[in-house]
């Protein structure tokens, strides 16, 4: 076995994704054998450091700075293909596999996966994050798809559940516990996604709107109305899009139904990088969502012309992101909500800030199950 | 960890409490009235229940439960007692704690499209209760009838449209769990994401272990603008390959169904000579019911495809509901299959496995030769958009020797399933009957990690024991504390 030594010497490289947190750049380690990363575990554990796995670092701003952390895992040397079975409808790959190149995989036979993210994450930091894509609306959240998981523990031993089929209930589902767990229980090594068919059409449609109010009007105009839609949001407040997938006649006849209830749509591109990573989040209950959108514009005025903002009325959610020249710390981003009013039953999603308090019994169940997979508190939450 | 009170008699004093707590009409002690909780819908396996009681609210069952954590009895959570594997039924005595008077609806909200409703209303009701909203409770298993919310998210329930909509787990939100103590763990406010870790996600399936569920919060669906229901029936000697082949064909070509069902030549027998009767031909070796919502554009395309994928494979008939009366006539046969059955023999097992989707045809085949081979009466009506399996051995428990043979045969039929790349159970749960063939599926790590999350819910493994995983291996570190097990194991690892 390597001693304490000769993995702290491995420590060198540093990773800067965690400035967000106001730490220092971090250093990391890059294992490519589960053998390595055992050992890396096993450092830890020696050393009483807390660790914290790291996909392509998309998402890290996003989460509430762990308590203390020492080192980062990266987990992209664990990327391969383990499985892809377009008539079962599933695929299996490693944690680090690249998001991208797995749905570049799955359209190739005519599949596709949920979630579908802003390019550059890691399956297995899709999961650890449970991450809300463009097509939740359509096909749900990702948590739904995710039919099984291996995950190596902070002990070194690996814990399977789910498997590779799309129904199964043997077992617990310990991968609806890490999903969204943001590493905090364990590696996610292998993971197997629920497939879909790839949309024969896709198209956007776009119309002018007054406000974020007649965005708001016109989504659940389109629910009442059962219009079936991919996305429906707006980009920036005045703009109105309405994202339709399926088969080509589905996509036809909801176009026109869109039009007759809203008027003329203009047909766009699908316009790449149209969205950035967003700074701020807010989300509520769809019957919060006016408000929630009311609160977002406020926000949105408040960091001025660098910032943009989306908005998808019926899953209640905002989003702000910041051009780069408009960069702020998470500390003044926090201040800055803090000045807004946001309502009662909207959250807000920032680095710095927790998420709700769990009522009393369930926080102390979640800290008996953080217990019960990670004895000795190696993973940073 | 203390030892559960298994084997001796029920304290008197703890029920005299219970009937103080509850009222003596909640507490049922007489032998009559215990006989119908001596086993779940499957009857081959039967425990007398020492002492049922069915609390009308969570107050109640949190006072029920705190009794029975103060006299170190187990607990069996019960809903309907429709389920299949026996988890609803005692194996280390105790109480049976039902479900059946929490039949509650509490709030149906339309914009946020959620229901709470106690853990004991049927399933069916809940729909029934959504429709002038326009919304609906996706999850459908065949006993929707009789089966219970509470009882759904226990054994995260499929059913026919599980295919679309998938199973329970994909449509609870939140819930109000008694745990082992008697203590009351609200999780029960609605949010499109959880708050932290998954802990509602974990629960679902946990097959009454982890706790009991007597407030369930749901999710509802916008309810189609239309639906069309298709059968297609194959004749011949191979028609139930050509049946598993227009499956596997409509899968691979991306068509999106609600549901995909076939049934056999006795289910369909069975079905036509009995009250369920939905006009399928006796001559069919297979019928193929398959069913297609959404807009009535989609409805309309998706229908002329799957009935083309009928043709292709050599449908002898196909069929397109014409009516809503024809479209639910023809889901009568396939919700009633199991009923009918009961023409065939006294009793039926029901078998539940899931195999990957591109090998439908060689399992079923597998299964049929299985079932020859041990002699005993097969008919086969599954959910095959799925790959889950049911192959349904008639039988007569009275007879030991067919019974043995029943017996031996599941357990080639899981056995095989899993080899295939399949799993033990799509919808029933593991419950008594599996327990002994989760080592098929998950080696020794995968089971302590799952043994040491069950501890954290029930240090003491109060909860429905002999149920979902072993208790072997939640306790095989005897009363170590679970970090000392956790570093034992780590070292393990290290010296590997």
């Amino acid at each position: 076995m390597k001693t304490s030594i000769d993995l702290a010497c491995q420590l060198t490289e540093r990773f800067g994704a965690c400035q967000s947190w106001g730490m220092s750049a971090l250093p990391a380690v890059r294992p490519t054998t589960r053998e390595a990363l055992r050992e890396v575990l096993a450092f830890a554990r020696a050393e009483s450091l807390r660790v914290l796995p790291l996909g392509r670092g998309t998402k890290i701003g996003r989460r509430v700075a762990p308590a203390k952390l020492d080192f980062l895992i990266g987990m992209g040397g664990f990327n391969r293909v383990i499985a892809f079975e377009p008539g079962d409808g599933t695929l299996t790959a490693e944690g680090g596999a690249s998001l991208d190149e797995l749905a570049a995989l799955c359209r190739s036979a005519q599949r596709t996966i949920v979630p579908e993210l802003l390019p550059g994450a890691s399956l297995g930091g899709a999961i650890a994050t449970a991450e809300t894509g463009s097509d939740r609306l359509w096909r749900g959240p990702m948590r739904e798809h995710v039919l099984g998981l291996e995950v190596m523990l902070s002990s070194g031993a690996t814990s399977r559940s789910g498997g590779r089929l799309v129904k199964n209930v043997a077992g617990y589902d310990l991968h609806r516990l890490h999903t969204g767990a943001w590493g905090g229980l364990g590696l996610i090594m292998e993971a197997t996604l629920r497939l879909f068919p790839l949309p024969a059409v896709e198209r956007r449609l776009s119309m002018v709107t007054a406000d974020l109010d007649a965005v708001h009007a016109a989504a659940f105009a389109l629910r009442e109305a059962r219009i079936p839609a991919k996305r429906i949001w707006s980009h920036k407040p005045t703009r109105l899009f309405i994202d339709l997938a399926g088969r080509e006649d589905v996509v036809q006849s909801a176009h026109a139904q869109a039009s007759d209830l809203l008027g003329e749509l203009e047909v766009i591109a699908n316009t790449p990088g149209l969205e950035q990573r967003p700074a701020v989040v807010l989300h509520a209950l769809p019957s919060k969502s006016h408000e929630l959108g009311t609160a977002a514009t406020a926000l949105h005025a408040a960091l001025s012309e660098g910032a943009t903002l989306s908005f998808d009325p019926l899953l209640a959610r905002a989003a702000i992101a910041l051009d780069a020249a408009n960069d702020r710390p998470a500390s003044e981003l926090a201040q800055l909500v803090q000045q807004a009013s946001i309502p009662s039953g909207v959250h807000v999603s920032l680095p710095t800030n927790k998420e709700p308090a769990l009522p009393a019994e369930a926080a102390t169940l979640a800290s008996g199950l953080e217990r019960a997979l990670d004895s000795t508190g190696t993973f940073a939450r | 960890m203390a030892t559960a009170n298994k084997t001796a008699k029920l304290p008197a004093q703890l029920v005299s409490k219970l009937r103080e707590a509850l009222g003596a009409g909640a507490v049922l002690e007489d032998a009559s009235r215990l006989s119908s909780y001596e086993s779940d819908a499957l009857a081959m396996f039967q425990k007398k229940a020492e002492l049922v009681v069915l609390p009308a609210n969570t107050e109640e069952a949190a006072a029920a439960m705190r009794l029975c954590a103060e006299f170190n009895v187990p607990v069996v959570p019960r809903g309907a007692g429709t389920g299949l594997t026996g988890g609803a039924r005692p194996v280390e005595g105790g109480v049976v704690v039902g479900t059946a008077r929490m039949r509650q609806l509490f709030e149906v909200n339309e914009t946020d499209r959620y229901a709470r409703v106690g853990a004991g209303l049927v399933n069916v009701n809940l729909t029934k209760a959504c429709a002038h909203h326009e919304l609906f409770y996706a999850p459908d298993p065949s006993s929707q009838r009789a089966c219970t919310i509470g009882g759904n998210v226990a054994n995260n329930s499929g059913g026919p449209h599980g295919f679309k909509y998938g199973s329970t787990t994909r449509h609870i939100i939140g819930a109000v769990i008694v745990t082992h103590a008697g203590e009351v763990l609200d999780l029960s406010l609605p949010s499109l994401d959880p708050n932290g870790l998954d802990l509602i996600g974990l629960f679902v399936g946990s097959e009454g272990t982890f706790g009991l569920a007597t407030e369930v919060t749901v999710k509802l669906t916008e309810s189609p603008a239309a639906v069309e229901t298709l059968l297609a029936v194959f004749n011949g000697e191979d028609g139930l390959d050509r049946a598993c082949d227009a499956v596997t064909d409509m899968i691979g070509s991306g068509l999106e169904p609600s549901a995909i069902e076939i049934l056999d030549k006795l289910t369909i027998e069975a079905v036509e000579d009995s009250v369920f009767a939905a006009g399928y031909s006796r001559e069919a070796t297979a019928v193929l019911l398959v069913e297609v919502d959404g807009s009535a554009v989609e409805v309309s395309g998706i229908s002329d495809d799957v009935v083309a994928t009928f043709k292709r494979h050599g449908a002898d008939e196909t069929r397109r509901a014409a009516s809503e009366d024809e479209r639910l006539k023809l889901w009568a046969g396939r919700k009633g299959a199991f009923g009918a059955m009961g023409r065939v023999a006294p009793d039926l097992y029901v078998a539940d496995a899931v195999v990957p989707r591109t090998k439908l045809r060689q399992m079923v085949a597998k299964t049929v030769e299985i079932c020859a081979r041990h002699k005993l009466k097969l008919a086969t009506v599954f959910h095959a958009g799925d790959g889950n399996l049911h192959p349904n051995v008639c039988y007569d428990r009275r007879d030991t020797d067919e019974t043995r043979r029943v017996v031996a045969a599941g357990e080639e039929i899981l056995a095989a399933c899993v080899e295939a790349g399949g799993s033990l159970t799509g919808e029933h749960g593991i419950g008594v009957e599996k327990l002994g063939e989760i080592g098929l599926l998950f080696d020794d790590q995968d089971l302590r990690a799952m043994g040491r999350v069950r501890r954290v819910w029930d240090p003491d493994l109060r909860m429905n024991p002999g149920k979902a995983i072993p208790l072997n291996v939640c306790t095989e570190f005897g009363d170590l504390h679970l970090g000392e097990a956790d570093k034992a194991q780590g070292e393990q690892e290290d010296r590997a």
